[in-house]
């Protein structure tokens, strides 16, 4: 009997697995959603994206499908009757394209080292950040959204910007995306988060702050993940290892927002860096 | 100006996809070859983002990223062959793969001319193995885009030139590990859309060569 249906496999956490749901939600498109440990992949998981092993996959009716960008592309294809996420136009639909590949390419790139970075470092990292930023920011001008006078396409692909981007700012304790650096940015980001499937999806920002899964993308330095201890507010590292890190800390220094798939591959958070900023400050 | 303008590099693969492209939908245009270390008002004009080749002109207006320039063709110029399929499903894959091309081939590829020793050795395994994850999908087919050139076949097939400079650097056989890909590339190359567009696998060695002298790991 043939699978049917929609399932997303996904990490509550993660900004490339929110497009999917966006889109579906957009199409009124009902799915069952699988959180993903990715510590701990499932052979489900493992079974429908065997060659990059990533989050998020749609599968529809028993066939997978990974890399979000495409999915969410697939979804505006297969559902084309419903909301229109695509522009029709041959040209404006490789302009969504490029910026698209764009943002995740370079602007994520030019984000994430934020987290890492201290002081002098820290505001040359806040500052290139800015550029790619600004350079994104010429495909909304005039406009509402990327896409237009509707969140589209490209508001698909960046939005999670409007979430996350505050929160790394607060963890970091630095000012990226302002009014007076990227306006158009800052506009976006209400207009962003006042989309109800925006609204229906994100989780609350206080959750993803507290509920912290760290995942140290330097694998070089072995650090291992930090993992709640069972309902305390406390964290531990797992597995433990030998260092100058305590093995349990407290909660409230680890403000900072955990798991993003594609960073881990580009090598992040430096959790020793982190906290000699942070925790015993 | 003409209609349709490509501002290219000789021994690119990914100016090789837009030509492909063009050529396989019979589409004129001017190609303009630029000179990458003296760029040309007109490629910085076009592409101030990432100022590089190939960018694809219509009409004036510049498309950049030779998969999406691929795509803006086939949708552009909505003829036979129809580069992507119509079903959404098949679309998502060659996509997909399309994109592991961009991510695995061309990196594995950059570390076979530049690496030595053991970092050598990994890269020739990586390039092995993301051969054949593209054999399996070729899958006994006559091309990845069924009987006729699809979009994985115009990603993939200027990188078949390098497969000579791939073997040379890495010791190892294309055609002994991915004898289906081996016949494809034989295939595509028997094509002249695809023949007018590649550079001589010999002339991409030497290129190579010179890459690994001005930029290879010493």
């Amino acid at each position: 009997m043939a699978e049917k249906g929609v399932k997303v496999f996904g990490m509550w956490a993660s900004p490339m697995v929110i497009r999917v749901e966006w889109a579906l939600r957009l199409k009124g498109v009902a799915y069952e959603y699988i959180d993903e440990d990715l510590g701990n992949k499932s052979d489900a998981l493992l079974r429908y994206n065997p060659v990059t092993k990533k989050v998020p996959v749609l599968v529809h009716d028993g066939e997978p499908i990974a890399e979000s960008a495409i999915i969410v592309e697939y979804i505006d294809e297969v559902w084309k009757d419903g909301y229109t996420i695509m522009p029709a136009d041959p040209y404006e639909r490789a302009q969504a394209r490029f910026w698209a590949k764009y943002a995740d390419e370079k602007c994520n790139a030019a984000i994430f080292p934020v987290f890492t970075a201290t002081g002098e470092a820290q505001s040359k990292v806040v500052h290139e950040a800015q550029q790619c930023l600004k350079t994104l920011e010429k495909a909304l001008e005039g406009k509402k959204f990327f896409g237009g006078d509707a969140f589209g396409y490209l508001d698909i692909v960046v939005g999670w910007y409007a979430h996350w981007l505050p929160i790394i700012e607060e963890v970091s304790g630095v000012s990226i995306v302002t009014e007076e650096e990227l306006p158009l940015m800052k506009a976006w980001f209400d207009q962003i988060l006042a989309v109800d499937v925006v609204k229906e999806t994100l989780p609350p920002r206080d959750n993803t702050s507290r509920k912290t899964l760290i995942y140290t993308g330097s694998r070089a330095q072995g650090q291992g993940a930090l993992v709640p201890v069972g309902n305390t507010n406390r964290y531990q590292r797992f597995p433990p290892t030998a260092g100058n890190l305590p093995e349990s800390l407290p909660r409230q220094r680890i403000e900072v927002l955990g798991f993003l798939e594609g960073f881990r591959d580009i090598g992040l958070f430096h959790i020793a860096s982190m906290h000699q900023k942070r925790v015993w400050v | 100006m003409a209609d349709v303008v490509l501002l290219d590099l000789w021994v690119s693969p990914f100016g090789q996809r837009c030509r492909i492209a063009l050529a396989a939908k019979g589409v004129a245009y001017e190609y303009r070859e630029q000179d990458l270390s003296n760029k040309s008002e007109l490629l910085l004009r076009s592409n101030p983002v990432h100022r590089m080749i190939p960018v694809l002109l219509h009409g004036g207006r510049p498309v950049c990223e030779s998969l999406l320039i691929v795509q803006y063709i086939d949708e552009a110029w909505p003829v036979a062959p129809r580069l992507l399929p119509g079903d959404p499903y098949a679309r998502a894959q060659a996509r997909f793969w399309a994109d592991f091309v961009d991510k695995k081939i061309f990196d594995c590829g950059t570390r076979l001319w530049k690496c030595n020793g053991a970092a050598l050795e990994q890269a020739t395994r990586d390039m092995i193995e993301a051969l054949g994850a593209l054999e399996a999908e070729l899958g006994g087919k006559d091309y990845f885009g069924g009987e006729d050139l699809g979009f994985l076949d115009v990603a993939l097939a200027p990188f078949t030139a390098w497969f000579r400079t791939y073997e040379q650097c890495g010791g190892f056989a294309v055609a002994e590990h991915c004898p289906g890909l081996a016949a494809w590339a034989d295939r595509c190359r028997g094509r002249d859309d695809v023949a007018s567009a590649l550079t001589d696998p010999d002339k991409v060695y030497e290129f190579a060569l010179t890459l690994k002298e001005k930029f290879g790991d010493k």
